[in-house]
């Protein structure tokens, strides 16, 4: 009874804050409901009894990518803060992507196969270790690989332009 | 004569009663808690050994779950105010001793006992000020959002074996999560206050917890991985025994590991030398230049409260959490929160000695020195689990066979290999170092 309610508390507040996130027009703002809806997922997640994966969830997105993301969007302060207004045609592209994208996720739920079993890893962390390094050794380089490519294009955007340090050591 | 008496506050009926029964209570207990504190301690440990046994005993079979869950919260939060309390005195006590004065000393009686709760009064009276360009909605959110994880994470904090709120099998990620989700509010609270003070405050608090996150999570990982557990009670349960069962002392990289963890969690705390956020003498207060009354006290008490988390992290993970150091069976709360306390003296000893760090220097302290320790620790950590490891057998004769071997040899090599790099870059340098050196000390120059 207490869970239903709960669910619904948690499912409740994450579509309200995923629909914030598209009619705030500030920013940061936008940044914190999406930090709202993730923790509420999170909470989904903990109702569920899988307490690894919303602590996962916490600690990566809320904790930093939206760090990351609050920290970006700071530097536009807040009177100058871009205030987002989409154009017409972009609302209408948008909109076009937006229903395709409906459409394939609908027609995907409507024909999956739903299987009630229980999937044999349990919510033992130890568990997630060994299938990670074991079963799912390959997407799990795969995901590693991708973050170090992220990495590596970042610190090449981050570069400075021109090396300074050369001409910075020469005596006069 | 410009010299003004102070004017005496007059206190009628009860009130004077209740003043003149706390400076009482001050003067007398005050000095004589101090005097017996040993034996206070250790009759307080039996008591609460006595007290756990009974609850389980005869009281939590009979009550029903909302009842114990309302009472724990309620112990929660008031355990976390007397925290904060206690901490802002002992911090201003302990500051000035280190800066040879004397502190608050009057509120109360007994070296100012009451000073925090006199504040606390003061701060609830307070004109609740907003500034008129500020978010508001943010602005009022933002203290709620920093104080409200920091109580959380104390729902998988032991505090004994049984003295858990929930028994979460992964307690260490959701108070480093809940640690996370709290600087977002430092963060928000610097942005709303559409303030530049306050918005460097938030910047800098982003950057900080963006680089010092990686090395507390992995200099905690060297621990986990010895353990085989992210679970606290497991972690502490491991280092039952005297001192020497530690996990610190269970081998030399956890002991390098610790130091890393600890500098890394004076940055997540935001205590000097890493208090940049509220650098006093650059930014007015930092991220809470717009607070006052209330709202202030709630990220007081946040930061005194985050104080404590990490502190406990670092006694359950390294220092043996709730076990007594001489290995007999008097482990339970007591022990652990003098253990915490301990570690919150040490954090404030090191902000009243250090000077604060410039935000470039905090970045490279942690890009380049620390992490890379850390991670020399991690990979130097795992090589020793399978030194020692009963499983992996042939690792160890093999590595055993060449340190007996070649030891000698392969120090000389090491040596050699060193001064040749030192020699090269000092070669492939020699310009710019003789340029600087002439630059600055040669005549003439």
């Amino acid at each position: 009874m207490i869970k239903l309610l709960f669910f619904y508390m948690f499912a409740l507040s994450s579509v309200i804050a995923g629909i914030a996130i598209i009619f705030s027009t500030n920013i940061v703002r936008m940044a914190y409901w999406l930090i709202g809806m993730l923790l509420s997922l999170a909470g989904l997640y903990f109702l569920q009894g899988s307490y690894f994966l919303g602590v996962i969830q916490i600690i990566i997105y809320a904790g930093g990518v939206a760090v990351l993301m609050v920290f970006g969007v700071m530097l536009t302060s807040q009177q100058i803060a871009a205030q987002l207004r989409p154009k017409r045609w972009e609302v209408l592209w948008l909109l076009v992507t937006a229903i395709m994208l409906l459409a394939g996720i609908v027609s995907a739920i409507l024909d999956a196969r739903w299987s009630q079993e229980r999937v044999q890893a349990s919510n033992n962390v130890s568990d997630f270790g060994i299938h990670l390094l074991g079963k799912f050794l390959g997407p799990f380089e795969l995901a590693s690989i991708l973050l170090i490519i992220a990495l590596l294009g970042a610190a090449y955007l981050a570069r400075p332009k021109v090396p300074t340090l050369k001409s910075e050591n020469n005596p006069k | 004569m410009l010299v003004y008496a102070r004017k005496k506050i007059e206190y009628h009926g009860r009130s004077k009663q209740i003043v003149e029964l706390g400076i009482a209570l001050g003067r007398f207990a005050g000095p004589l808690l101090l005097r017996m504190a040993p034996v206070i301690f250790f009759s307080a440990i039996l008591g609460m050994i006595l007290f756990s046994w009974i609850v389980a005993r005869f009281v939590n079979p009979h009550v029903p779950w909302f009842v114990r869950d309302v009472i724990a919260i309620t112990g929660i939060i008031l355990f976390v105010s007397l925290v904060a309390i206690t901490g802002i005195w002992g911090e201003r006590k302990i500051s000035g001793r280190m800066q040879s004065r004397l502190g608050p000393m009057r509120t109360g009686g007994w070296h100012g006992w009451a000073q925090s709760l006199a504040d606390g009064l003061k701060f609830i009276q307070k004109e609740d000020l907003i500034p008129k360009s500020a978010d508001g909605m943010m602005f009022r959110l933002a203290p709620y959002i920093t104080l409200v994880p920091a109580i959380v994470a104390f729902a998988a904090i032991p505090f004994g074996v049984d003295w858990v709120y929930r028994n979460l099998d992964v307690s260490l990620l959701f108070v480093l999560a809940m640690l996370g989700i709290e600087v977002l509010g430092v963060v928000l609270a610097g942005w709303a206050s559409n303030n530049k003070w306050g918005l460097y405050g938030a910047m800098r608090e982003a950057c900080q917890l963006v680089s010092y996150e990686i090395p507390m999570c992995m200099s905690l990982l060297v621990p986990v991985m010895t353990v085989g557990s992210i679970d606290l009670i497991d972690l502490g349960q491991a280092q039952t025994g005297g001192w020497f069962h530690w996990l610190i002392f269970r081998n030399p990289f956890i002991f390098l590991s610790f130091f890393s963890y600890y500098i890394a969690s004076l940055a997540s705390c935001k205590r000097a030398p890493f208090d940049l956020p509220e650098g006093e003498s650059e930014l007015v207060a930092g991220f809470h230049t717009e607070y006052s009354g209330f709202r202030f006290t709630i990220f007081f008490f946040a930061e005194y409260t985050v104080m404590f988390i990490v502190s406990a992290l670092a006694t359950i993970i390294f220092f043996g959490g709730w076990n007594s150091p001489f290995g007999d069976r008097t482990g339970g709360p007591l022990w652990f929160i003098a253990k915490c306390g301990a570690l919150i003296f040490v954090q404030m000893w090191i902000r009243w000695t250090l000077p604060r760090i410039r935000i470039d220097q905090v970045m490279h302290a942690c890009v380049k020195y620390l992490l890379p320790f850390t991670m020399a620790v991690f990979i130097g950590s795992s090589l020793w689990q399978l030194f020692v490891s009963q499983t992996f057998v042939t690792f160890a004769l093999i590595s055993r066979y060449i340190l007996g071997t070649f030891a000698l040899g392969m120090l000389g090599i090491l040596m050699l290999a060193f001064y040749v790099v030192w020699a090269v870059f000092g070669y492939m340098n020699s310009p710019l170092l003789l340029g600087r050196l002439a630059r600055k000390h040669l005549p003439g120059a």
